[in-house]
Order: C-alpha cells, then structure tokens, then sequence
C-alpha cells in the first residue's frame, strides 16, 4: 500500500533526501528526470507536479513495485 | 521470438494476416504486401541459429498474441510527445526511428520530457544501415498498412494487452564504470557536444577525448542502472564530438573499465535468462560486432542489432527487451 499523496516522504523522494536505488527500470528513468529538473531550479508549482507524476507512477505499478515500496516506504 | 526468414516466408506470414514488425534491408521491406506490420532497416540480427549479417533475409517477430488489437501510426517530430497518451490504457508500444533523423535526434534528446512516458512500456530500435555497406544508403522506417517508406518519421505499433497481462521493460548493460576514470558533465542535452566540463573544468571534449579516449564508451550511473552513450565521431578540431545517443545535461559520465570480459558476461548474463518470457529484444550494433556474435545465440535475446535500441529512452551498447507478465492480485 502507497502512502497518500500528501505524505510528506513523496517531497522527500523528489527532492532526493528519501534516497534508495529502484529495481524498476521506468521508475530510475523517472527519478532521474526528476532530480535533473530540480536542479534546474524548479518552481514549487513544478515541485507539485513531480509528486503528482511520482504519485501517478506508484499508483499504476504498484503491483509491481513491491520491493520498490518497501525499500522507499518501510 | 524473432526469427529470420526468406521475403517469401515473410510474405506469406503478412498475408496471412499476422500483425508483424520486421528488421531487414529497405529493397526486401518494399517488396512486401501491405499488412499489419512496421519495418525497418537493418542489417545485423541475432536469430533463431545465432547471430548474422542479413544479407537477402528479414528479421521477423511475431506480435505477442496475434488477436490483440493494434495501432500503427506514423509520427512526425511535432507529434512524438503524442505517443504514450496515444498508446492504449493497458498495453505496450513498438517504436523504430531512422537514424540521424529529425524524429530520433528529437526523441533522443527530449523523450524523457514527454507526458506519462514512463508509464507506458516502449521498446524498439534505431533504424540502421550496413555499417560495412554502401555510404548512400539511408536507414528507413515503414509503415505496413499503407506501404509509405520514410526516413523523415517515427514508425509505432500500439498494441492493447487485457487487464490479466502487463509489459515491462528492461535493460542489460554488461559495461561497468571505471570509478578512477575522469568525470565528464555536459551542461546541454544534445546528441552533439563540443564542451564538457570534465573533472570539474570546463574545456573543449574533442581534443580530451582524441589524447584520452579514442574510442571509449561514455557510461553514467542512473540509480543503480548503467546506462552507456556511443561516441560515433571525435573531430581533429575543437568542432562537435558527436554521439550515437543522447548525452543528458547534470548527469555525469565516466569511461568504461577495460579489465572486465565483457563478451563473455554478455553470453553468460543471456544464458541465465532461457526458458523466461522475452517476448522482444532489441540489441546494439556495437555488441554484436565488439563480442563477436556471428553465429552466436543469445539466449531468449533475438532480434535486431541496430543504431540504438528504446527502453523509453534511446540507448547504446545494451540489449533492451520486454516482458510480458500475468497480472496476480495479492492481498
């Protein structure tokens, strides 16, 4: 089970202070844009929207993501 | 599975309706009926029997489960960032640019940018050319159903997979890092570069490259996965170094070690993969020439060895490939 999306640990994981390495390919593609657009300055409207995308992904594959969510999550 | 057929063995699979991509040279592409396929051109393969140059042979494969729907459509370099919310709710896509074209200069570079990429599965390959063949020949894509052969458009097969099965994408690099090496970072995104600032200071790449690295692979560490950029020319000047991927800006690279047997591990990392679902394999021209695979099987691994292959992103010197898997509800 996902954390709500306004759990702070999905900032956290935007913002990189939530680190752990995925095993699921798309979620490393999608962490790296992220953390590449972040350090490009992001605006906090553009922080938002990267929780939401996070969020969105997390939501689809959650399946999939078992170890992924225990590795981020507990 | 993709296996390497005759143009008649392929012709009589379109007429009989089989929804189709194929791999071969654009004169056998041409030939063939219209159908529900998409092709490109390509000359190495790793089929059924091993590896081979395709010479007067196609490069088949079969859709997984041939009475799933699908959609081809033909994208232009403004309609790209259509394609995962073209893509079907549940389901996977099937992409081949024509190398050094606009669309894959594009896509390479800008892909990541695109809304719900990374939820939506894509694999495919970069449309190639004989890299020992004729220096005119141009690397196409082509649309099946209409029988339009282009080198100005990206080629997609969407297909719809029901709600027990879902796609997913995967890698194999065998490269490793070289941790002593420099470390390179590129501060534009751009499948061309004549600057870097490397170990800290900025300076022009070609001439670093010419005295340290003619030749090299440039690797980065994307949590945890490697992901590698080709270098496909170094001038003798300050002018452009250009790749055959994208090199992103902030990421930092490094050079490959050289003290690891990497045509072995390649062969030793597919082995350990016969008997699992690979549905489809896309692998780098770079591997089937660097470890030597004529005539060299590849475990569940055929397909096409092109320009570059499409794990979402364009990459280099990695066998991407897809799996297709049951969906099971846990408590």
């Amino acid at each position: 089970m996902i954390p709500p999306k306004t759990d702070p640990r999905w900032r956290a994981m935007v913002e990189g202070r939530l680190v752990f390495e995925p095993s699921f390919l798309a979620l490393k593609f999608l962490l790296q844009r992220i953390h590449i657009r972040l350090h490009s300055n992001a605006q906090e409207v553009q922080i938002d929207e990267m929780v939401n995308d996070l969020y969105s992904f997390f939501e689809k594959y959650e399946r999939f993501l078992s170890d992924d969510i225990k590795r981020a999550f507990f | 599975m993709s296996i390497i057929l005759t143009l008649a063995e392929t012709e009589a699979l379109v007429r009989a309706g089989k929804k189709l991509f194929i791999a071969g040279e654009a004169d056998l592409l041409r030939r063939l009926p219209k159908g529900q396929w998409i092709g490109g051109t390509a000359s190495h393969f790793v089929g059924q029997d091993g590896g081979v140059c395709g010479a007067g042979k196609l490069c088949v494969q079969e859709i997984w489960k041939q009475d799933y729907n699908i959609s081809i459509r033909v994208y232009g370099v403004d309609d790209l960032p259509k394609i995962p919310n073209d893509a079907f709710g549940n389901g996977y896509s099937i992409i081949f640019l024509p190398f050094h074209s606009p669309v894959h200069l594009k896509y390479a570079t800008d892909v990541p940018e695109y809304e719900n990429i990374f939820l939506h599965p894509i694999v495919g390959f970069v449309a190639s050319v004989d890299p020992f063949g004729p220096k005119d020949v141009i690397p196409m894509v082509i649309n099946g159903m209409t029988g339009e052969m282009t080198s100005e458009c990206a080629m997609v097969m969407h297909v719809e997979l029901p709600p027990t099965e879902i796609a997913k994408v995967g890698i194999i690099n065998v490269y490793e890092i070289d941790p002593n090496g420099p470390t390179i970072v590129f501060e534009k995104t751009g499948v061309t570069a004549n600057e870097a600032i490397i170990n800290g200071v900025r300076q022009p790449l070609a001439p670093f490259l010419k005295a340290e690295a003619p030749g090299e692979i440039l690797i980065a560490d994307y949590m945890g996965t490697n992901i590698n950029v080709d270098i496909q020319h170094v001038p003798d000047d300050e002018s452009e170094v250009s790749f055959y991927g994208p090199v992103f800006r902030g990421i930092h690279y490094r050079f490959i070690r050289h003290d690891v047997d990497y045509s072995q591990k390649i062969r030793n990392q597919a082995q350990q993969w016969n008997g699992k679902n690979v549905v489809y394999a896309f692998n780098c021209i770079s591997n089937y020439l660097n470890f030597k695979l004529e005539g060299e099987k590849l475990g569940p691994f055929t397909g096409p060895c092109t320009f570059g292959e499409v794990a979402y992103q364009i990459l280099n010197g990695t066998l991407a490939y897809m799996l297709i898997e049951p969906v099971t509800h846990h408590e």
